[in-house]
């Protein structure tokens, strides 16, 4: 984990460590860049070494001075920017390139003494214009900062749990106003507006119902009857930390079997959890959760189109370690925070969903969330 | 300056295609007219890309539209369309839903799913045969890497997007009846806004308000800029953010079954001579608006209108543009800008003031072009 102080916002500390590479290199700048397509699965760039969440098309110039400029789109959104960001300067432009340009320029900075990182995630037209800028003769230094923000601060974390407590509260209104003849779109509309509420400032919500789910999807325009099993993957920002609640429940009595059926994902979550230590790789991980459904006669149903993956990495900052897959072979650290969810068909319930956001400490994966996922119901 | 908003992680709204609302025979004509421009083009193919963002040409040829992520869709002039959606494999089924093409597959697999189809497009074509592609500006380094590795030296690409323009920007009855329906939901996210804020909410909870009416009457899709300081700025939400202003100034956007409406809304008395002005100014540059006119025309009386004050900075130099599949679309009403208002199409007319002593204020219209004027498909008073 590392370690921002009450002096040093964690973007700065990030910033700090990109000059460091930048000295290794012996390069003068940074341009670190974003796109206004957000994504709760991806690193906005822009957001890591400013902390401020951009509408548009953004940037940051990180100079081995230590010195930093954020360049926003639109212009209009100056003064948010200014107010929100942490780097020495703010610029806010109609142009991306024309502003990045400017400020190099102002900067006598020349393309052959700058790295790049983010240019793949910009559309074409935007890193066409700036592969031209560049004219092939930055650096490109791709996923640095994906992998300097792998591991989240203190601060950070702190967010993560905030947005843990926002979706437990989305959760709790679910349970509170899911009833038969409610359309799935009109519940979800409720409990986003009730995250914005309480401040959860970007939501990727899937949440639908069936009597027998093959999986989660956006809400639609289903009615909602009894014996419906509703699948929920809550997953609201707190300032760009995402965190992500699997919830899973029935409209009225349970059908039979389904206590038990969800006890298989709980095992498999507190075995998950218990495994990530530091320094474990997660495709090991993935495999002891994949244990408790071996164990109960499901190991065929351990590949899709039965499940995904056990879990994922979470936007904005980075979304390392990645996917909890038998695949990925990455290391886990202290600090890392990821969604560990064993959602899994299963032939006599359908798609259950029950899954954590987690932080990795020396103990294992603490889950952020107060209370763990359960077999719930609405009584009728 | 075109209009953004802060997009969300996902598309959340409820959407699907509605059969009843776009029929598969709008489909067909929009196909044929497809068919055209490609055999005006010598195109054997048209490749059509969008992604969560922007979807105008793929929503317009196959009703989808990405929830998250891409999508692109290869249309043959002869043989079967197929679509690939970047969603997994589970999801194929009912994303598919969203389109008329039968053939979806997830785009995760590309080498199972479009080279196969490209395998057997080449083989039924004489020679390197030419495809139309829309929508390249949009897609990412890692996709065009993917893409031409698997073209490479067997079909040659042009650009499409300047010579399909005029046919997205048409609007038929059916597109327009749908934009008056996002106006309707608009126009009671922005009562909603009212009644909230003149309840005494702060500008954030009204925001809020804005957006819950508006879902819950089924709107795929929401954006809500709103100001806590007056007008003086607009702020996307993000967090808790306190303050009511006065005026309550606010943006709001509104998508339904694939169309946009959209308006700017000034409530209370905070700036009444602003609001007057604005007025006033909106008024004449809709008298203005007929086929054949000129945009720069519209954008030179909002300039005279601004009389030496300061253009608001959402509106800038830009006092409207065309709206539909895209919440902005060309032309943009800016000094000099050759384009002429098109009859049938709609347009966003927009005046903005941010003035020292009368205070800030921003106002909007909807307008379609009819053969000798227009007819405002909606204006919050």
């Amino acid at each position: 984990m590392i370690q921002a102080t009450d002096q040093m916002e964690t973007s700065a500390l990030r910033r700090q460590m990109a000059v460091q590479r930048l000295q290794e290199e012996g390069l003068d700048a940074l341009l670190a860049v974003a796109s206004g397509f957000h994504s709760f699965l991806e690193p906005n760039l822009a957001f890591v070494l400013s902390d401020f969440k951009p509408i548009g098309d953004a940037a940051v110039i990180v100079r081995r001075d230590g010195s930093s400029t954020l360049i926003v789109t639109p212009r209009w959104d100056i003064a948010r920017a200014a107010a929100g960001s942490t780097t020495d300067q703010t610029l806010a432009v109609d142009d991306l390139i024309e502003g990045i340009a400017d400020c190099l320029g102002r900067d006598g900075l020349a393309p052959s003494s700058i790295a790049t990182d983010g240019i793949g995630l910009l559309g074409h037209a935007m890193s066409a214009r700036l592969e031209d800028f560049l004219a092939g003769k930055a650096k490109p230094l791709g996923n640095l900062i994906r992998n300097l923000a792998r591991c989240r601060s203190g601060g950070e974390i702190g967010r993560a749990e905030k947005a843990t407590w926002i979706a437990e509260r989305g959760y709790e209104r679910l349970l509170e106003v899911a009833r038969p003849g409610v359309r799935e779109f009109e519940l979800a509309a409720d409990i986003y507006c009730h995250m914005k509420e309480i401040g959860g400032d970007d939501n990727f919500l899937l949440m639908s119902a069936s009597q027998h789910n093959l999986g989660v999807r956006a809400a639609g325009e289903r009615v909602l009857e009894e014996g419906d099993i509703i699948l929920a993957e809550i997953t609201p920002s707190f300032e760009g930390q995402f965190a992500q609640l699997c919830r899973t429940v029935v409209i009225g009595n349970k059908p039979a079997g389904y206590d038990e059926t969800y006890a298989i994902l709980q095992r498999a979550m507190k075995a998950g959890q218990a495994a990530a230590l530091p320094g474990t790789p997660m495709s090991e991980v993935a495999e002891i959760i994949n244990g408790p459904f071996r164990d109960s006669g499901y190991g065929d149903y351990c590949r899709p189109p039965y499940m995904r993956v056990r879990g994922h990495g979470l936007g904005l900052t980075s979304n390392l370690p990645g996917d909890v897959s038998v695949t990925n072979n990455i290391e886990l650290e202290e600090g890392m925070v990821f969604v560990m969810h064993p959602n899994q068909y299963l032939p006599e319930t359908g798609y259950l969903m029950c899954g954590e956001p987690v932080v990795i400490t020396p103990d294992g994966a603490r889950a952020l969330s107060t209370n763990s996922a359960q077999p719930d119901a609405i009584e009728l | 300056m075109t209009m953004q908003t802060m997009h969300p992680a996902v598309l959340l709204g409820a959407y699907g295609w509605e059969q009843s609302r776009m029929p598969p025979d709008e489909f067909e004509l929009r196909m044929k007219a497809a068919h055209e421009l490609m055999d005006a083009n010598g195109w054997r193919a048209l490749f059509v890309y969008g992604d969560a963002m922007e979807h105008q040409a793929l929503g317009f040829l196959t009703n989808f539209i990405p929830r998250l992520r891409w999508a692109i869709a290869m249309l043959p002039r002869d043989g079967e369309p197929r679509i690939l959606l970047s969603v997994t494999q589970r999801d194929v089924p009912y994303m598919g839903m969203m389109t008329w093409i039968d053939d979806v597959h997830t785009g995760w697999t590309w080498e199972l799913s479009f080279d196969p189809w490209l395998d057997d497009f080449c083989t039924r074509e004489d020679r390197t045969p030419k495809i139309g592609l829309l929508g390249k500006d949009l897609m990412r380094s890692d996709f065009l890497a993917n893409l031409g590795k698997s073209t490479s030296g067997r079909i040659t690409f042009e650009r499409g997007d300047e010579i399909f323009a005029p046919l997205l920007s048409t609007k038929r009855p059916r597109e327009v009846a749908l934009i008056t329906d996002a106006w309707r939901i608009l126009e009671a996210s922005a009562d909603a806004m009212a009644q909230s804020w003149q309840g005494g909410a702060d500008a954030m909870h009204a925001a809020i308000e804005a957006e819950r009416r508006a879902r819950r009457l089924a709107a795929h899709d929401v954006r809500v800029l709103f100001s806590t300081d007056g007008g003086r700025t607009l702020m996307p939400f993000y967090g808790i953010t306190e303050g009511r202003g006065d005026p309550m100034v606010a943006y709001i956007a509104v998508k339904y079954l694939g169309l946009w409406a959209e308006s700017f809304v000034t409530i209370g008395d905070g700036a009444k001579p602003a609001k007057v002005r604005a007025t006033a100014a909106l008024d004449a540059m809709i008298r203005s608006a007929k086929p054949g006119v000129p945009v720069s025309q519209i954008a030179d009386i909002a300039a005279s209108h601004l009389a030496g004050a300061e253009a608001h900075p959402m509106i800038g130099a830009n006092f409207g543009h065309a709206i539909g599949l895209s919440m902005t679309e060309a032309p943009e009403f800016t000094t000099g800008n050759s384009a002429t208002l098109q009859a049938g199409n709609c347009y966003t007319v927009r005046f903005g003031i941010s003035d020292e002593t009368d205070g800030c204020a921003l106002v909007s219209a909807m307008v379609r072009i009819t053969d000798d004027g227009n007819q405002i498909v909606g204006r919050i008073a």
